[in-house]
């Protein structure tokens, strides 16, 4: 102020305090103008990305009810095509007319009737299993996988392994439920698409995070096509491994190794201390 | 010129009233905003008392000091409502004791018989970067609600448009103020800036009270 004051001649007062003015002035309002229009941008660009998060979360509800529908479907087909039949058939051969046939032949019927009941047992202990495998549920996420591979591999087509590092205790049972359908669907992924003789899962623990990677020699997809898949309306299973990615606060990436010669997903999952049950 | 002088000076008053008036009706809660009521309150009654003493006792310049220092005193108050920062709360603390000093100083020097441009500058220095500092982090917090939905945004607007506007008016004041014509342009730019500022803080008081209005379904509810 002494500055502005002892420098300035009578004559320019009205010069400076008019162009001093003005220039303050100026420089106020267009501060404020930008403030506001900066955050309007910004609230824009945030109401966007909202409609593209809305937009990805619809198509994935939409996939997971199509894939329940599915699902209903594939178990109502196997009970109606392959358990009612072989119920209908059990109940011929106990009809009311049993106590009219001679012994041999009711043992015969009795007989015929207690194998397909053993086999429609059998049926749908599988159906359930398929559902919900009780090895999961009793012996943990390690044991499943080993069921799971060991099943695959008995097929004969394809070479299927896997090793646990590091599990002594066990996850929440429903984590473990949730990267068991992960693999599972990884797998009928593979076994569907890739044409691949191998697969290998490890699973190890590191810096609080819980790490399954699962390497195969078929054909693969990389982390921008698993991207594309999600957002369009194709990729039913992808988009439940995407749906259940999220539910378990994880990370899933796609890639191939840097050898080239196999694809690799990795799945990373937080897990805090108080989340193991012994 | 006189009557435009005359013209302004009632919008003025008008202006001045506006804000108080405002307050009152609609019974505004907002801590920061009773600051700046009591700010506007300030400014009314100096704007008439200051102009009689002048006239009449030849204290105003004096008078005009305590104002300035009591001015800043709820400024400083008001900034430290507002801006949510602790570090920068307790760094206006030590301001507020600074610019007393000065102030004291300046009216030792000068006797008190001469407007005191030295404080008001200090004062709009510290005003203008306190409502940068304002606005850019109040962009960073409402980061999902428009900044101008908030009544501090507006009345932090009125004082930096005020207090920019003003500044190299109150700078040589001290030394041109006796001048006949440089006092017209004093008047006339105070007046202009006054007026913008209090039209500024009643549209202030107006947002509050939107702010605090149930939303339209449930008030036609209770119709």
């Amino acid at each position: 102020m002494i500055f502005l004051q002892a420098s300035t001649n009578p004559s320019n007062v009205s010069t400076v305090l008019y162009f001093g003015t003005l220039g303050m002035l100026v420089l106020a309002i267009g501060l404020v103008i930008f403030i506001v229009f900066h955050q309007r941008r910004v609230i824009r660009y945030q109401t966007q990305l909202q409609k593209l998060e809305e937009e990805q979360q619809k198509i994935l509800l939409n996939a997971s009810i199509r894939w329940q529908e599915e699902e209903r479907q594939r178990i109502a087909a196997d009970l109606h095509d392959d358990a009612g039949p072989l119920l209908a058939t059990a109940r011929l051969y106990l009809n009311e007319n049993l106590v009219h046939q001679d012994i041999n032949t009711q043992l015969q019927s009795i007989y015929n009737a207690k194998q397909i009941i053993d086999d429609t047992i059998q049926l749908i202990r599988n159906i359930s299993h398929s559902l919900m495998p009780p090895t999961l549920k009793n012996f943990g996420l390690e044991s499943a996988v080993n069921d799971l591979f060991q099943k695959i591999s008995g097929s004969g087509s394809v070479n299927a392994s896997c090793r646990f590092h590091d599990y002594r205790q066990r996850l929440r049972p429903e984590q473990e439920l949730l990267i068991f359908r992960v693999i599972q669907e990884l797998v009928n992924n593979i076994l569907k698409h890739s044409g691949s003789s191998f697969i290998h899962v490890t699973q190890n623990y590191s810096e609080d995070k819980f790490f399954i990677r699962l390497h195969h020699d078929g054909r693969g997809i990389t982390q921008n096509d698993f991207d594309r898949l999600n957002k369009s309306t194709f990729g039913l299973g992808l988009k439940n491994i995407q749906s259940r990615i999220k539910v378990l606060q994880a990370r899933i990436s796609f890639e191939k190794d840097m050898s080239q010669t196999y694809y690799k997903v990795t799945v990373e999952i937080p897990v805090e201390e108080y989340e193991m049950v012994s | 010129m006189s009557r435009l002088i005359l013209l302004l000076g009632i919008t003025l008053l008008i202006a001045s009233i506006t804000p108080v008036v405002l307050f009152l009706i609609y019974k505004i809660r907002d801590v920061g905003l009773r600051v700046i009521f009591y700010i506007a309150i300030l400014s009314l009654v100096s704007d008439l008392v200051i102009g009689l003493l002048a006239s009449l006792f030849d204290v105003g310049f004096a008078a005009l000091r305590v104002y300035t220092i009591i001015e800043f005193l709820l400024l400083v108050r008001y900034f430290k409502i507002i801006i949510e920062h602790q570090r920068t709360k307790r760094l206006y603390d030590s301001t507020a004791l600074i610019f007393v000093i000065i102030s004291m100083i300046d009216f030792f020097i000068t006797k008190g018989h001469s407007f005191d441009s030295i404080p008001v500058g200090i004062q709009g220095l510290v005003v203008i970067v306190s409502c940068i500092y304002y606005l850019f982090f109040s962009i960073q917090k409402h980061e999902n609600s428009l900044v101008h939905s908030s009544p501090h945004f507006w009345v932090v607007i009125a004082l930096l448009i005020y207090f920019s506007g003003t500044f190299f008016l109150f700078a040589l004041s001290q030394q041109y103020l006796k001048d006949s014509s440089f006092s017209s342009t004093y008047r006339l730019l105070n007046m202009i800036f006054s007026i913008l500022k209090n039209v500024l803080l009643a549209v202030a008081i107006i947002v509050a009270k939107n702010n605090t209005l149930p939303p339209p379904v449930m008030r036609n509810a209770t119709d």
